[in-house]
């Protein structure tokens, strides 16, 4: 006999807004799906109605942690229609900024996958290295998680000798403590329980489901848009594309972590090769790009996101999309949720780890919504929906 | 999975969307590095996609949709190298156009945003529901057509 068995939208193992809606049977999961129509924003309707400039404050505010992606997306967007060129030494730096914002989303997400597991320990200690990231941070843009370091044209400060030293040296100290965290993957047990042949995605469905980031460089597929489609310096930056083949969640924590020590080199080959130069373009506050359109993707933490513009001539553009990797990571979550390995079946104490695995952003993926929602008795509708639907 | 095989030039893709499409490609130009935009009429949607499918893509990024004032637009963005923009023009009047689930299951949650934004029927979905609106959400109101405003816009 199968049971309904609704988790969220308020739950404490995700603090965001999300219903995973599954059927159990017994501890095993046979179906799942998911609803992420609680956190409605609207921002792709409200940036029709703001110039240029405006819209990439709204854009960074997409979401908070990949705001750093959002903001380079969007301004290589506008940069792209206007035809402006941004100086070698802005790339650099936006560089150096966009591998550090990885740097401390994979971090924030080991800590969170420990937590999830209930290995805390990891969890604050995962959590106080990130600070280490958060401090540089700071001190380059002057903000912690929300930057507001790119601007339509550039950057908005600069980085001097001994800034950039500070960072290499930081990072340096990092690197052993990184190192020792792909240490404790490897070797602890009950990390290696909790991860291993759970949460398992093939690398047929990753393709077929056309997952990214990650969930999909965890299944052996090797798509990374900084290495497919460069948009910064990334055809001069020396760089791996981490791929691993485990195709479950252990997979996908060590392709993260992985990525955390490519992005410290990446960084260094950065700061150490600065081209002198302005930092920024000269802009007109109100751009008012020709008619056209452009598809900007780059590498977000947590996979590929795109963004496409619309111009009329105007000031404002007429049609902003934003494809997020969580919502492009949906369909494979559900997959993974349903789907056991071999004699392995998906069981209800696997779902959190699961649902973790794939960095889940559900604001971002929800962000085309319009109205908070005020449900009052979810679990009923949900049977309902059940009952309908099946 | 030994590594990405698809056409890396533009001007292959190009090349082979007009042998497959020949006078049913409305438009069709490279628009800067690894970025191919081709227009056709919304019979010739499926065909386009399709052929890039069996021409190596098996990556699809997105479905956008826009209300270009007088008509719509579909828009599929497929492709990891070159990203190619299949652009379907669909009437007003008649906002319907062959939905691409089967050749891309990722179409699956973007042809239903674009349902539910811009109210496109996609034919042949196989689950056309509710996904990013909340139940609340009057039916038959698409909140990213033009003529929808914003409670801030209302006045």
């Amino acid at each position: 006999m199968s049971i309904y068995l609704p988790i969220g939208p308020q739950h404490p193992v995700h603090p965001e807004a999300v219903q995973l809606k599954l059927k159990v049977e017994g501890e095993e999961v046979v179906d799942a799906d998911v609803d992420v129509s609680f956190v409605h924003r609207g921002i792709e309707k409200v940036l029709e109605t703001k110039t240029y400039v405006q819209g990439l404050f709204l854009a960074e505010r997409i979401c908070g942690i990949c705001n750093v992606a959002h903001t380079t997306c969007y301004a290589i967007n506008v940069e792209r229609l206007a035809g402006v060129e941004v100086p070698r030494r802005a790339l650099h730096l936006r560089l150096v900024v966009e591998e550090l914002a990885r740097m401390h989303s994979h971090m924030l997400w080991l800590s969170l996958l420990a937590h999830v597991i209930g290995f805390d320990s990891l969890f604050m200690l995962a959590q106080r290295d990130r600070e280490l990231v958060l401090d540089l941070m700071e001190e380059i843009t002057g903000g912690r998680v929300i930057t507001s370091y790119n601007v339509i044209g550039g950057v908005r400060r600069n980085v001097d000798a001994a800034l950039a030293q500070k960072i290499i040296s930081t990072l340096d100290g990092l690197r052993k403590r990184v190192l020792e965290y792909k240490r404790l993957l490897g070797e602890d047990a009950i990390l290696r329980a909790r991860t291993e042949d759970v949460g398992y995605l093939s690398s047929s469905k990753a393709v077929e489901l056309s997952a990214v980031g990650p969930v999909a460089r965890a299944s052996g597929v090797p798509y990374d848009v900084r290495e497919c489609d460069p948009y910064l310096i990334h055809d001069e930056v020396p760089f791996n594309v981490v791929v691993y083949n485990t195709c479950d969640v252990w997979g996908r924590a060590m392709v993260r972590i992985d990525e955390v020590l490519e992005s410290i080199e990446m960084i260094r080959y950065a700061l150490e090769r600065l081209p002198e130069g302005d930092v920024r373009a000269k802009v007109p506050l109100l751009i008012k790009p020709p008619p056209g359109e452009s598809v900007a993707r780059v590498e977000a933490p947590r996979g590929e996101l795109i963004h496409y513009v619309r111009s009329d001539g105007s000031e404002k553009p007429v049609r902003y999309k934003v494809r997020t990797p969580t919502l492009a990571n949906l369909a494979a979550l559900v997959e993974m949720l349903k789907t056991g390995r071999k004699d392995r079946p998906v069981y209800v104490a696997d779902v959190p780890v699961i649902f973790a695995s794939i960095d889940p952003c559900i604001c971002c993926a929800a962000r085309v919504l319009l109205i908070d929602e005020k449900r009052g008795s979810v679990k009923e509708v949900g049977m309902d929906e059940v009952v309908r639907g099946e | 999975m030994s590594g990405i095989e698809e056409p890396v030039s533009e001007e292959e893709v190009l090349q082979r969307l007009k042998e497959a499409l020949g006078e049913a490609l409305l438009d069709a130009r490279i628009a800067g590095k690894r970025r191919v935009f081709v227009t056709v009429d919304r019979e010739h949607y499926r065909t386009a996609v399709v052929a890039l499918k069996e021409m190596g893509f098996d990556f699809l990024s997105a479905v956008t949709g826009v209300d270009a004032g007088d008509r719509f637009e579909v828009i599929a963005h497929v492709g990891r190298r070159v990203s190619v923009a299949v652009k379907a023009l669909v009437p007003k009047d008649d906002a319907r156009i062959a939905s691409i689930v089967d050749v891309y299951p990722a179409a699956f949650f973007y042809e239903r945003e674009a349902w539910e934004m811009l109210g496109i029927h996609f034919e042949g979905h196989p689950k056309l529901e509710r996904t990013f609106l909340p139940e609340s959400w009057p039916p038959g109101v698409y909140p990213l057509r033009k003529e929808y405003r914003q409670g801030s816009e209302r006045g």
